[in-house]
């Protein structure tokens, strides 16, 4: 078992693009660590980088002790499962998941024995004569994970193995991929764009947007304390409000186009660095978990509350999201971050905000109302560099 | 030692150099028959006989263009270019439209026996067009065909099946919902046909051009049974072979200039080609 | 209503099929289905296609040296020639993957698809020529063999008398048994090519017996206009510069020294006894002429030699093209699973290509088994019977000469009877591709 360091590593393509820029990042021996980012952000690179299938430009890798960054894929001791399986079409699924095993030279019994046991555990002992093309999705990605299993390899690398299932199997295989990988305790880097997969299943969460690492930490961490714009919004569902908000020269009040509220009194001792923004315009995010019905929080003050008008609801029987607008600007988190031509500050004036209720809310659409905030929860960020303000 | 292999991209560069030797001297093997042929037909049959054409390279003064000057004044033969533009031209068209407008049929319109129908097309690849020349020959003879129409229909006849069996498969390569959409608009089969099935259909009709044409413009075999006196480039140049260093002066130029409509349309529709190369149709 | 419509539409596709179809139809029975179901019996018929005569026509055939050679040679060309092609294919397609300029190189190999048969066996037949000075193929080999292993100073030269052998090797020698007066050997020899003559030749300079030496001329025993074989006549030119090597019984090189002016060599402080004077191959090594690519033997290798000039090109975009096709995290995780690329290419990209590869050897086959052009174009007259195959006896029995129908058909229905294999096998590997995707 081992470890993986990536020091400074950055990637440019033939073709001059550089997809992945000083990428620092250290899995520990054994640790679930989960890469998030939109599509075409360099995960994939980042993963073919450490398997050995693309050349590291810059930086240095190592896997346990070892730099590896000259060696060839082979001589490196990591198994991969892709995206779309990459089965050997024209073997059997024992001859796939025996494959590496039989290139190690290792007797035809003791391949046997482990491709079998290691079957047992997928639940594929059905299928083992069987070829790709006969199986289900599901049972595909069992046995691209069998692959990688069989191997006993030093690190595990996935990438995105649950984007070609439906949901309820994606779900249902969260679950069996953790179990397995805590069963087998090897260290593993797990590739996904979907941030729900790397809630459930991390220890820790890198988001990456752009080839460039944002931030890493615990999921709940990456929950509560978004550092920048871009893991606010990424990190959530619906993603969390974002708008341009006025806070007064004494830190009080915090003006959101024509509403305001009051802050906490003790805001400045958990956000010590918001003192310097008094009298100035920063973006505010609130999630919607932190938007209530007032009708349900009757002892809620008054000065924590906001007006607005219902545009639209999704009902999804636990609870309902409603939609409504506030006549503040929006801030759009794509635009926040890695270019300096933009600030990310939009020149719309009305936001749209979620707020997420409960079902037994029975607000309806074009209803006026008063949504309480709890601004112990906002989120302060730097409009210009979209940096939390802590 | 490791250091050295790098992964991809750094992968050992000697033996890449290697290689890239290796393949640059195939490359020029390839090309030096031709380009020996090249020189040669410009160069007289006494020069033929006394020394090797690469002396032309130290000795240009050699290079004489009467061989060119010769044939295209020379009537006749300048007139089995024609000829064998005359038999190709038509000898590709007609079997393209009827392997269309077949493979069309057999791949979308549905009727009882499609698939014996088609079955029994494709087998016929099975026959070598010898096994049919005496019959053939015969049977123009009692309808009194000869020349030009006997050669287009022959070829038709034997660039049939390879044509339905490649149409085919490119036509039923077209999604079925783009067709059945059509249908339910309420398009024809004549304007389905033309307006989405063609179209759709024109990498595998200019690869199929490309293999006609190029058999029909190269064929001498079929030439020599029915041609008559239509003789095309390549029957005049079977005819000079016996006496090869004479006949030189006329093969270099004939050769040459045989080749130059094939790689035409070989250059016009190499990206379709390509195309159906490319989704693996061709096979 | 609705029943009415679809009914006019149907009818109104059956009448599209009709169009569609029936032309082709008709053009395949009548001039493909008769003719070919008409040469079947005609080959049971005399050579005017009257009287039915057997089997006649076959048994000539089974009896007819030059038709078993078209066999075999059509048996080559549709077994070892797609082999080679396809193989060949396969290298070049490996090996250009990671080359820059791939398209140029297709290209290149490519473009003689569209030459003509007969036109690229014409080409191959004036690169092939057997002679250094008009055949490009030789005129390098021969120019690399001299360099490789140049003729010696006396290319050819022979003994002329029976006391002085010619070995296997090339190499002379000359027998001696030296007393302690000395003894004479002279090396009296023929075959030389003028140009091999030293430039400033003098004539032959008899040598003088000398004690405890062997003294002897080299000289070309030829060139005086009365001379005698094996004595140093009057205008024979003695031959300087030769190396020349004294040999003990047990076959060790005692010494060795050049012969200078007039011929002369010699020994000297030799022991008495049994010796041979040497004179060894590399100075008698002729110059390599070439291979013979238009002789009887080699003429139908040097035909498929054209042959894969023009298909290789073909074989290489078809695998290439089916390559590019293939899944390329296949191989990546391979890769990742161990394989080094030698093991990637022979256990993963290999069984995957399987398919193409089978279709395109098929395609060559059949292209190999009606191979004609080629041949008319690559032989000349007196080998053609060498080179020849079953679509070439076919042509000759029907069409040259008087023309013998019967058999010219049975020779046809061989051909079809082979053609019939190599596509029952590629209907099921079309097959087999089918099911795979
Ligand atoms: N071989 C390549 N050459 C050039 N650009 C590439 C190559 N492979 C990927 N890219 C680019 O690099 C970026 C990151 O790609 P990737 O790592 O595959 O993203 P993802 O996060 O979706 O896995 C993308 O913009 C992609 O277009
Ligand atoms: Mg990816």
């Amino acid at each position: 078992m081992a470890g993986i360091t990536l020091e400074e590593v950055s990637k440019t393509y033939g073709n001059g693009f550089e997809a992945v820029t000083n990428l620092n990042l250290d899995i520990k021996d054994g640790e679930f660590l989960v890469m998030v980012g939109p599509s075409g952000c360099g995960k994939s690179t980042t993963l073919r980088m450490i398997a050995g299938l693309e050349e590291i430009t810059q930086g240095v890798l190592k896997i346990g002790n070892r730099v590896v960054n000259n060696m060839q894929p082979k001589d490196r001791d990591v198994a991969m499962v892709f995206q779309n399986y990459a089965l050997y079409p024209h073997m059997t699924v024992q001859s796939n998941m025996g494959f590496a095993l039989k290139l190690q030279k290792l007797g035809k019994e003791e391949i046997r024995r482990r491709v079998e046991e290691i079957a047992q555990l997928l639940q594929l002992t059905e299928q083992l004569d069987k070829k790709p093309a006969q199986l289900s999705g599901g049972q595909r990605q069992r046995v691209a994970m069998g692959r990688a299993i069989a191997r006993l390899p030093q690190v595990f690398l996935l990438d995105e193995p649950l984007s070609n299932l439906d949901t309820k199997l994606r779900v249902e295989m969260r679950a069996e991929i953790s179990d397995l990988q805590r069963k087998v305790g090897v260290t593993t880097l797990y590739v996904t764009h979907d941030q729900a997969e790397a809630m459930t299943m991390a220890d820790r969460v890198a988001v990456i947007n752009r080839g460039v690492l944002q931030q890493v930490t615990e999921p709940q961490g990456l929950y509560d304390q978004p550092k920048n714009i871009f893991v606010a919004s990424f990190i959530g569902s619906p993603p969390m409000n974002l708008l341009e908000a006025h806070i007064d020269h004494d830190n009080r009040k915090i003006r959101l186009g024509s509403q305001s509220l009051d802050l906490p009194t003790d805001i400045l001792i958990q956000r010590p660095k918001l003192s310097s923004y008094s009298g100035r315009t920063v973006t505010v995010g609130i999630r919607p978990d932190d938007l209530k019905e007032t009708t349900l929080l009757p002892k809620n003050p008054a000065k924590v509350r906001i007006r607005a008008s219902i545009d639209s609801i999704d009902t999804l029987g636990t609870e309902r999201i409603v939609y409504f607008h506030l006549d503040a600007k929006p801030v759009h988190s794509e635009n926040a971050l890695g270019r300096d031509d933009d600030t990310g500050l939009s020149t719309a004036m009305s936001a749209r905000l979620a707020g997420r209720f409960s079902a037994s809310s029975d607000v309806r659409i074009g209803d006026t109302i008063e949504i309480a905030v709890n601004t112990e929860k906002l989120h302060f960020f730097d409009p210009f560099s979209g940096l939390a303000i802590r | 030692m490791k250091q050295d292999h790098g992964v991809e991209g750094t992968a050992s560069r000697r033996p890449r150099r290697l290689t890239e030797f290796v393949l640059v001297l195939i490359a020029l093997v390839w090309m030096i028959p031709g380009f020996g042929l090249l020189i040669t037909s410009f160069r007289s049959a006494d020069e033929y006989a006394r020394s090797g054409w690469w002396t032309a390279l130290y000795r240009p003064g050699e290079l004489t263009i009467s061989n060119y000057v010769e044939f295209l004044s020379n009537g006749n033969l300048l007139g089995t270019l024609g000829s064998t533009l005359l038999i190709a031209v038509p000898a590709t068209l007609i079997p393209i439209s009827l392997a269309t407008t077949a493979g069309y049929a057999l791949a979308w319109i549905p009727f009882k026996g499609r698939k014996a129908v088609y079955l029994s097309i494709v087998s016929l690849l099975v026959v070598p067009f010898q096994l049919a020349l005496l019959p053939a020959l015969e049977l123009f003879g009692t309808i009194k065909l000869s020349g030009l129409p006997a050669i287009w229909l022959f070829h038709t006849a034997f660039g049939l099946p390879l044509g339905v069996f490649l149409m085919h498969n490119f036509f039923a390569g077209i999604p079925k919902s783009i067709i059945e959409a059509a249908r339910i608009d309420g398009a024809g089969e004549g304007s389905i046909f033309a307006n989405l099935a063609l179209p759709n259909a024109l990498p595998g009709i200019a690869s199929l051009a490309i293999f006609q044409f190029t058999w029909t413009w190269n064929d001498l075999l079929v030439a020599l049974v029915f041609a008559g006196n239509r003789t095309p480039i390549t029957v005049a140049i079977q005819q000079r072979l016996n006496d090869f260093s004479t006949g030189i002066e006329v093969i270099g130029p004939g050769v040459l200039l045989g080749a130059v409509a094939p790689l035409l349309l070989f250059f016009a529709f190499q990206r379709h080609f390509e195309t159906a190369m490319k989704t693996g149709a061709l096979h | 209503m609705d029943q009415e419509a679809r009914h006019r539409a149907t009818t109104a596709r059956r009448w599209w099929v009709l169009v569609f179809l029936i032309p082709t139809l008709l053009i395949l029975s009548s001039l493909v289905l008769y003719p070919a179901l008409r040469t079947i019996t005609d080959s049971f018929l005399d050579r005017f296609g009257d009287q039915y005569i057997g089997l006649e026509n076959y048994s000539a055939l089974a009896s007819s040296p030059r038709f078993h050679t078209a066999v075999l040679n059509s048996f080559l060309w549709a077994t070892l020639f797609p082999l080679t092609v396809v193989t060949i294919g396969l290298v070049l397609a490996v090996l250009i993957e990671k080359v820059r300029w791939e398209t140029a190189f297709k290209l290149v190999l490519f473009l003689p698809v569209a030459v003509s048969a007969m036109s690229s066996g014409i080409v191959w037949r004036m690169m092939l020529d057997d002679s250094p000075e008009r055949g490009a193929f030789n005129a390098v080999a021969t120019l690399s063999a001299s360099i490789v292993s140049p003729a010696g100073d006396l290319a050819g030269a022979r003994p002329t008398t029976g006391t002085i052998t010619l070995n296997p090797d090339g190499s002379i020698a000359f027998p001696v048994e030296v007393s302690s007066a000395g003894a004479v050997a002279n090396l009296g020899l023929i075959g030389i090519a003028e140009v091999d003559l030293p430039g400033n030749a003098t004539t032959a300079n008899p040598a003088t017996r000398q004690p405890k030496s062997i003294t002897g001329t080299i000289w070309r025993d030829a060139g005086s206009s009365n001379g005698q074989k094996g004595k140093i006549d009057k205008d024979e030119i003695g031959l300087s510069g030769i190396l020349v090597k004294l040999i003990s019984p047990s076959g060790s090189t005692v010494a060795q020294t050049y012969s200078v002016t007039g011929g002369r060599y010699a020994f000297e402080g030799i022991a008495p006894g049994k010796y041979s004077v040497l004179i060894p191959s590399e100075v008698t090594r002729t110059r390599w002429t070439g291979i013979e690519w238009l002789s009887p033997s080699l003429i139908t290798p040097a035909a498929m030699l054209a042959g894969l000039w023009i298909w290789a090109g073909f074989s290489l975009v078809m695998i290439r093209a089916a390559m590019t096709r293939l899944d390329r995290d296949v191989t990546d995780a391979a890769r990742i699973d161990g394989a080094s690329e030698a093991q990637i290419l022979r256990r993963i990209t290999l069984p995957l290509l399987a398919p193409t590869l089978s279709v395109i050897g098929i395609t060559l086959a059949i292209y190999g088994l009606k191979v004609f052009d080629l041949i008319i174009g690559i032989a000349p007259e007196p080998v053609q019977d060498d080179a020849n195959v079953i679509a070439l006896e076919m042509w000759r029995s029907a069409f040259t000469g008087l023309g013998n129908r019967g058999l010219g058909s049975a020779a046809a229905v061989i051909m079809f009877v082979m053609v019939v294999p190599v596509v029952a096998l590629s209907l099921r590997s079309f097959r087999g591709s089918e099911t795979r995707t």
